[in-house]
């Protein structure tokens, strides 16, 4: 499928939005949208590490792993394009370390610039690596955006652009969360109903308001 | 940093070996996974054009290009696939091809198949991510009851005839997936337009074994 | 505690989606057919149990061949160790998936090279394995690969049967059955575990109160 900037902004954010609609970065979603600040701070993070992430990854598959015109094989040792090694086979291992490692050198940052910050976010920031959404974005970057193992059309720019705005959708959707969850702790919820049970009750009714974008016609 | 380049040195050591074992078997399953594209499509032929006793590639030449333009090398594109009722390909019967568009939430490809004048014979959807329940549906291809949508209902259609019932045509919608039927019958009528006038003449193309 | 204890506690008392809440992405994501449910949770399950038994191994090699010093330095980088360890795997059943089990492979889609990470398998393999022997860490895994396949199958039951009618692909609630379509949308999902937590939570106030 052939999309433009601004779709891809809406799939990300509203219609194919990461945590309503793909059920990634599940997580952290449940357990940091109980209070707003922390909630808006995770989604940065998330934000930032689902960009930064989604560029090497982007960087490492078109030049190293996929046989691509950009692949080091074929431009710095000229091995004929069709003999080039498909090295795509490792993209699980490569994507899932530059992810750890990201996250690392993110955390010591954070810990440095903003202790308060870090910890808010506690247990959470290490958990990042595991956020399915990161890994989730980048895998979906390649299926979306390369075809037959070559990058489609400005397949970077799109890229980053996907990535970022996955990254606003999942921000979005948890300080809804939040800003709600906030309220409930003041309600009169049923025994067995409280803390995650209900959370996920306000999730899925969320969820079917964001069905709702599923008709808009962006083209 | 003495310690740092140990560690890092095991790390390496770990990662080369287990790069090493996925090498090995990737080269196991490579073939089995072109083996199962190769099976999905063959699977799609037969069920569109059941009595053909073979069936061959029209294929072309389309160049790969790189960012700058400049012609790298030239790929091997199929067209349209021609059934012959015999094996040695000598009376031509039909023809198959993939129909593409953009459906609801996903790409829709339907394999077709027509016989020389250009009659549907059948079609099978081979790729689609529509809404469970709703767009989904439209693999169906239970016998044609002239009130939910089938497949069934295309065969024997005409190019003309190629309109969903929302466009004043005769083919049935699913009930709530307007987009997933439409887009179905369109690329279909798309394509054959496309296809037709240069299905005639056969000495013109290069043909391949399938 | 002994290895039959180790293995019991992953299904019910320390499950791993319903109790201790991990892995929910695939689980929300892949439950819309016991199919599904059924080849998540075996391929889960495969890594889970493949990654325990070298992690278990691993830590034990090091034990035994290295210093104190050298073991306290290798502590650092156990975590990706550990992460290389179960990508490989992971990547072993996306090849054997994608070669083997096509129409599967395509429905759990990228839910599959996800499974690395589901925090299952780290939590495990860093909680677990990594301290305990063969044996043990073995029934822990299977243990908890049991867990979260039945978690999933929970959910898949009752999302199939209410949103498609179906079980297994066996039509059971009859033609006059309209299917809840919202089941097998992500709300559904939502809902149906949001249930069942508040039904485990509700056992749980029971026992208590008993």
């Amino acid at each position: 499928m052939e999309y433009g900037i601004f779709q891809i902004i809406i799939l990300s954010i509203f219609i194919n939005n990461f945590v309503l609609a793909r059920f990634l970065g599940l997580c952290p979603y449940m357990g940091v949208s109980k209070q707003l600040d922390s909630a808006v701070g995770m989604g940065m993070a998330v934000t930032f590490v689902m960009t930064i992430a989604s560029l090497v990854t982007w960087l490492l598959y078109t030049f190293f792993l996929a046989p691509t015109y950009q692949n080091i094989f074929y431009t710095l040792f000229s091995t004929p394009i069709q003999n080039v090694p498909d090295l795509t086979f490792l993209r699980t291992i490569v994507f899932i370390l530059v992810i750890a490692s990201l996250v690392q050198f993110i955390e010591m940052y954070i810990q440095k610039v903003s202790p308060t910050l870090y910890r808010a976010l506690g247990i959470y920031l290490p958990l990042i690596t595991t956020n399915c959404a990161i890994l989730g974005v980048a895998v979906l970057n390649i299926d979306l955006f390369f075809a037959d193992g070559l990058p489609k059309d400005s397949s970077f720019i799109h890229t980053l652009v996907q990535a970022f705005s996955a990254g606003i959708g999942f921000t979005l959707v948890l300080v809804l969360m939040a800003g709600i969850r906030e309220k409930l702790e003041l309600a009169n919820i049923p025994k067995p109903l409280q803390g995650l049970p209900i959370a996920f009750i306000v999730a899925g009714l969320m969820s079917i308001a964001f069905l709702g974008f599923s008709g808009m016609n962006i083209k | 940093m003495n310690n740092i380049l140990r560690l890092s040195i095991v790390l390496t050591i770990v990662t080369l070996v287990a790069a090493f074992v996925l090498a090995e078997i990737y080269s196991v399953t490579k073939p089995q996974i072109e083996l199962q594209k190769l099976a999905k499509t063959r699977e799609a032929l037969h069920f569109v054009l059941p009595n053909a006793q073979h069936i061959s590639a029209v294929t072309r030449k389309v160049p790969v290009r790189d960012g700058d333009g400049v012609t790298l090398y030239e790929k091997e594109e199929i067209m349209f696939y021609r059934a012959f009722a015999d094996p040695d390909s000598q009376q031509l019967m039909g023809y198959a091809f993939k129909a593409e568009g953009n459906g609801y939430s996903s790409v829709i490809e339907t394999m077709v198949g027509i016989d020389t004048a250009g009659v549907i014979q059948n079609i099978k959807i081979i790729l689609q991510k529509e809404t469970p329940g709703l767009g989904a549906l439209a693999e169906n291809s239970d016998p044609f009851t002239g009130k939910k949508w089938s497949t069934q209902q295309f065969v024997g259609k005409i190019m003309d005839e190629l309109k969903v019932d929302k466009d004043g045509g005769d083919i049935i919608s699913i009930t709530g997936a307007t987009i997933t039927s439409r887009t179905i019958t369109n690329s279909i009528r798309d394509e054959l337009k496309t296809l037709l006038p240069q299905i005639a003449p056969p000495q013109d193309q290069q043909a391949e074994e399938n | 505690m002994s290895v039959m204890s180790e293995f019991i506690k992953g299904i019910y008392k320390e499950n791993p989606v319903f109790r201790l809440a991990l892995g929910l992405c695939p689980v929300l994501a892949v439950s819309t057919s016991i199919s599904n449910a059924i080849g998540m949770g075996a391929a889960t399950t495969f890594v889970l149990l493949s990654s325990n038994i070298i992690v278990s191994l691993l830590m034990l090699l090091f034990s035994k061949i290295l210093s104190e010093d050298g073991q306290k330095s290798i502590n650092k980088i156990r975590i990706p160790m550990f992460i290389v360890v179960i990508a490989s795997f992971v990547t072993i059943v996306e090849m054997v998936m994608s070669a083997y089990f096509p129409i599967l492979s395509e429905s759990l889609g990228i839910f599959i090279p996800l499974i690395v990470v589901n925090c299952i398998i780290l939590g495990r393999a860093e909680g677990y394995a990594s301290k305990n022997p063969l044996i043990p860490s073995i029934a822990d895994a299977i243990g908890m690969g049991i867990g979260f396949t039945l978690a999933l199958i929970a959910i898949a039951f009752l999302r199939e049967l209410l949103g498609s009618g179906t079980l297994l692909g066996q039509n059971i609630m009859g033609g006059g059955f309209k299917p809840v379509l919202l089941m097998i949308l992500p709300p559904g999902a939502f809902l149906v575990i949001g249930l069942y937590l508040a039904l485990l939570n509700w056992l749980d106030l029971r026992k208590k109160e008993s």
